[in-house]
């Protein structure tokens, strides 16, 4: 099953791995959601691409996978490398990870199929729950057809793979969690895997991080991390400690890590009790964690004074907070369903002794209708910086723009079903504050966007975001969803208006749930819930 | 049946977050009409300074009928809504239309409307007993304790709640948008009667009380079995089966209705119906004289029986209460009351023993009988978290005729008294703890948090002093406005007082859950009392 050839390969890739520091050279590449451990989603290195051809734009191709979808999902976001040593000579690839635990990797140039490596694992045990009477209670089967899955528990891989330093040769691990919750380190040339597969102990909803050496994520009951540099520590998986919970762990990008190490991610609507140290309960809050005695236990956070109108509302901070350097300073920025725009200190997110108190915020940009579902900033908050050095925010929202927030150039057809909102971080008075710059056109739910070259790349989904009918109530079968969604339009928009430059249209023609889009070597990538992978470009 | 339900849907959201919320589903809170929003995090007497009047929701198109306008809200928090999560409120009205308000943010979310009936009732002049229009307040099923989830529905499982029109239907609506036509309306209750309130027990069987005998209606109880309908795991599909409603059934009482703005209480199984007959005569206790039946909740037949010593004569108007079911050391006991003022404390299993006269306990009578005294609307009892005791509260009207600790001066108007709950000697009883000062006719009290809240309704006596029944204008014109105050369970201090906040009489349970205090005052205006929040 292992053999010495990849003993060897993880031998070369050893030095790499543990090389990895703070943040992964971009080169052309896109190897994590959001391109880096800060969850920027800002391509530095787009150079073909640009504001004066973007509106060229047509689609290059279109691949249909076999991915069949669980709940809402099917493909995960897109990941790209360039000069993939191959028997063909380098090559650029892109690997795109599906529900239904199958890698794909596609020739970026032609789309066509580069390998597929599908995971085999033993299904996890069912958790067996006590109803109120201290018995087991009996649980209905899952339906047959996985597309009528709870869209918030789809089983199945759902998280966004994150890829290594390459090796002598060139190869690259790609680091993936299973449905199973199996921690792969797969080549990204055959797709093979190249070390021993790690129990990690928990899957991942949401992308992985890389750092250090180690694989981190946001699993059941906190961070988790594997130790996937080759030596003694081999497959180490730790742990959190002292972590009640409170919600589960949100961010469509996964966790950030800051400049100290600390990781952090979003929790969602759930109960706040932090009375006890060793068992802090933080639902809807931004928590740190750092590692303490051989295990990730909590090193600070911060939730909002409101929390518990948000949680009556289910109106957590669901989205990947993106971090940065402002003036010297790093700083957190960090959105979700209430729909304001925070800004934290990562070394004191809470401000006060509270924890509630953060550097910054503005009033509500969006989600007048205090909606849980259809309305709010879902996915992940992005930054960038210009040419000239003025730091941007951008936050993807659901619904449309609150009547009482006015940004100067407000672009059409107004929001309606979503957009993008851009916010410049600028000095006054000595302190850093948001100042409303643009928002984007109506968009059927405004998701994160890419900044690659004065260019911002967002898409509408089309996704149906009903959770709730006034009939039936509260129903997670996702296929009502599906019915109803519509189809993903990609849109490149001026980053410094937010003017519409280029849009797909109709091309593509279903919609998507909880992925990514992707902008690297003058290629934009999406996917859709009916398994296409789309490749725009010049 | 229903705590199966809610742990399904527990199981199934359980990627969701854990959602606690409390609920206020009825008139007194609950089927037992305990007036107590258990569990309530949100107010304590440390918090009660803080407490303000948050807001005022005038309900416009309200007509009044009588001295009825608006009914006691309801409550139920954590609908997860087709427009997002809400804390709803419904509160009835004299003229047929129920509002869904946003609780948080106070405004009227949907409406829903008995009018036009199924039956025409023929309109007769409103008279202080007898005033027309809808007279119940609309009920949710379950408890006002804290609960995983509210409402709203889901997953197999239907979020509805009930109102009964001026023509004796039962209309189901939905908890998500008020639509009561889709499960269609039952008959329960003699079209033109005044229901004083529904009640739906843990088996789903719905008792309207009819009192005063409106339009020739017989005062008496009226219950039906509902089986909600089951649905597609799909929205927009007819039901997999129909709703069913069992053959009403009724208990009438030849003489007075069931006395208090509750109407009945249950047990928490859902077995059993208590309330308390002013007046009339039956054939299992006889002569009703402010007796207390019990009664099988889903036939109505007659269990048992509680009648007190003797009483003074009946006066269309009497003040009376609702009898209130609690459980303390393992064992279930009913609060009742009489028209002479006492407060009674009685074993469930059997409220008058032997004898069927002979209480656990009765206390002192706290009123002398005259117009317009005695006990009135309904009871409440809760435990003070502190000292874990248990204490019993009424609204008394008219002068106190028995003393309490830490009187605060003489009470002329009535008040709101409380009791310990004692079992320390092996025989439960009611001990004296403190009173209210002076109030004007308070309606029942309610507990919530640690606090005890009532409110002066400002209503004259219905009856002139030769026990005559006022016209609605005498009594209008006689009225004053309400003014709410909240105690201390444990000691009675006042911690507030609405002032003039409240602008007319208020004829009204009180509601409370969630930190909010609830008044419906008769010039169509919902109150909102509790802590100003962060949004």
């Amino acid at each position: 099953m292992f053999n010495t050839t990849k003993l060897k390969t993880l031998s070369a890739i050893a030095t790499v791995v543990l090389g990895c520091g703070m943040a992964v050279a971009q080169n052309g590449n896109w190897l994590m959601s959001g391109g880096d451990i800060e969850r920027s989603g800002w391509n530095k290195d787009e150079h073909i691409l640009s504001k004066t051809n973007v509106g060229k734009m047509k689609l290059l191709w279109k691949t249909k996978t076999d991915v069949y979808p669980q709940g809402l999902h099917t493909l995960m976001d897109p990941l790209v490398v360039q000069n993939v040593p191959t028997p063909e000579g380098p090559k650029e690839i892109v690997y795109i990870l599906g529900v239904g635990d199958t890698l794909y990797a596609f020739d970026a140039k032609s789309g066509k199929p580069f390998f597929e490596h599908h995971f085999k694992y033993k299904a996890p045990e069912v958790e067996v729950r006590m109803g109120p009477d201290g018995q087991p209670r009996q649980m209905p089967a899952p339906p047959k057809d996985t597309r009528h899955y709870n869209f918030l528990n789809p089983g199945g891989s759902t998280d966004v793979p994150v890829i290594g330093e390459p090796d002598a040769k060139g190869v690259r691990p790609i680091y993936v969690i299973d449905g199973g919750g199996n921690l792969h380190t797969l080549s990204n040339v055959t797709g093979e895997d190249i070390q021993e597969p790690i129990k990690g102990g928990s899957t991942s909803k949401f992308a992985l991080q890389l750092y250090k050496g180690s694989i981190i994520w946001a699993g059941r009951g906190g961070i988790f991390s594997a130790v996937v540099a080759p030596g003694p520590d081999y497959g180490k998986v730790t742990t959190s400690k002292g972590f009640g919970g409170g919600g589960g762990l949100w961010g469509r990008r996964g966790p950030v890590i800051t400049s100290d190490g600390t990781v952090w991610t979003t929790t969602g609507d759930g109960p706040y009790n932090p009375s006890n140290p060793n068992n802090l309960v933080l639902g809807n809050s931004v928590v740190g964690f750092h590692l303490n005695e051989g295990h990730w236990e909590v090193k600070n956070w911060f939730t909002p004074p409101n929390w518990d109108w948000l949680r009556r509302r289910d109106l957590d901070p669901n989205n990947t907070p993106t971090a940065f350097n402002f003036k010297g300073k790093e700083y957190m920025a960090a959105s979700g369903k209430e729909c304001r725009l925070y800004l934290l200190d990562p070394q004191n997110p809470g401000g006060t002794a509270d924890h509630h108190e953060p550097f910054i915020k503005t009033n509500y940009i969006c989600n007048e209708a205090v909606d849980f579902a259809s309305a709010g900033s879902w996915g992940a908050v992005s930054s960038w910086e210009d040419k000239a050095g003025t730091r941007w925010v951008l936050v993807p929202f659901w619904g449309p723009k609150h009547s009482q927030f006015h940004f100067p150039i407000e672009n059409t057809p107004a929001t309606k079903e979503g957009g993008v909102a851009a916010f410049k971080l600028v000095e006054e008075n000595g302190k850093p504050t948001y100042k409303p710059a643009w928002v984007s056109r109506d968009m059927f739910r405004g998701e994160p966007p890419i900044i690659a070259n004065g260019v911002v790349y967002t898409w509408g989904s089309g996704d149906d975001t009903q959770q709730v009918w006034p009939d039936i109530g509260l129903n997670f079968d996702s296929t009502n969803r599906a019915a109803l969604s519509n189809h993903v339009t990609v849109y490149a928009l001026d980053a410094e208006t937010g003017k519409e430059l280029w849009s797909s249209k109709d091309t593509i023609t279903s919609f998507n749930h909880f992925t990514g889009i992707t902008v690297a070597n003058g290629k934009v990538y999406m996917s859709s819930y009916d398994g296409n992978v789309y490749c725009f470009g010049l | 049946m229903r705590k199966q339900a809610l742990w399904s849907l527990c199981v199934a959201a359980s990627s969701c977050a854990c959602l606690w919320a409390a609920n206020w589903p009825t008139v007194a809170g609950n089927p037992q009409r305990d007036g107590w929003a258990q569990q309530d995090t949100h107010l304590s007497p440390e918090t009660a300074s803080k407490i303000v009047l948050l807001y005022k929701h005038k309900f416009a198109a309200v007509k009044a009928a009588g001295l009825n306008s608006i009914t006691s809200t309801i409550d139920v928090a954590t609908v997860i809504g087709y427009t997002g999560f809400h804390e709803f409120l419904w509160t009835g009205s004299a003229s047929g239309t129920t509002f869904q308000n946003d609780a948080d943010l106070n405004y009227e979310f949907k409406t829903a409307t008995t009018v036009p009936g199924k039956e025409t009732v023929k309109a007769s002049a409103p008279t202080v007993l007898c005033p027309g229009g809808v007279t119940a307040a609309p009920v949710l099923a379950g408890l006002s304790s804290t609960s995983r989830f509210g409402g709203g529905g889901g997953f197999g499982r239907l979020g509805l709640l009930w109102n009964i029109g001026e023509d004796g239907y039962v209309y189901t609506m939905r908890q998500q948008d008020s639509n009561n036509s889709w499960v269609p309306p039952q008959k329960l209750a003699p079209a033109g009667a005044n229901v004083s309130a529904l009640n739906i027990s843990a088996k789903d069987t719905f008792i309207a009380a009819t009192i005063n005998g409106c339009n020739g209606t017989a005062n008496g109880l009226y219950a039906s079995t509902f089986t909600p309908p089951t649905i597609e795991n799909e929205p927009d599909k007819p039901f997999k089966t129909q709703p069913k409603w069992s053959e009403p059934v009724s208990f009438l009482t030849n003489g007075e209705g069931f006395a208090g703005a509750g109407g009945t209480a249950m047990d928490l199984k859902g077995d059993f119906v208590y309330g308390t007959v002013p007046t009339g005569k039956g054939d299992v206790a006889g002569n009703y004289s402010d007796t207390l039946l019990k009664l099988d909740a889903a036939t109505l037949t007659v269990k048992d029986y509680f009648t007190p010593a003797s009483e003074p004569a009946f006066h269309p108007g009497d003040p009376g209460v609702t009898p209130a079911v609690f459980t303390e050391g393992g064992k279930e006991y009913i609060l009742a009351g009489d028209r002479s003022g006492h407060v009674y404390l009685l074993d469930a299993s059997a409220p008058g023993g032997s004898d069927h006269h002979s209480p656990l306990f009765a206390s002192e009578a706290l009123v002398k009988p005259g117009s317009g005294a005695g006990i009135f609307g309904h009871f409440a009892t809760a435990v003070d978290e502190k000292t874990k005791t248990r204490y019993v509260l009424a609204s008394v009207h008219g002068p106190l005729a028995t003393t309490f600790p830490g009187s605060k001066g003489p009470i002329t108007h009535g008040a709101i008294v409380a009791f310990k709950f004692d079992a320390s000697s092996g025989r439960a009883k009611l001990v004296p703890a403190w009173t209210s000062g002076d109030m004007l006719a308070p309606v029942g009290p309610v507990s919530i948090g640690g606090l005890v809240a009532g409110v002066s309704s400002g209503l004259p006596s219905l009856t002139t002093a030769s026990g005559k029944l006022k016209s609605v204008a005498e009594v209008e014109k006689e009225a004053k406005p309400g003014k709410l105050t909240i105690f201390n369970l444990a000691t009675g201090a006042e911690v507030f007082n609405s002032g003039a906040s409240i602008t007319s009489f208020v004829n009204t349970p009180l509601a409370a859950a969630n930190g909010h205090i609830y008044v419906t005052a008769h010039d169509n205006t919902l109150l909102q009392f509790g802590i100003p929040e962060e949004r």
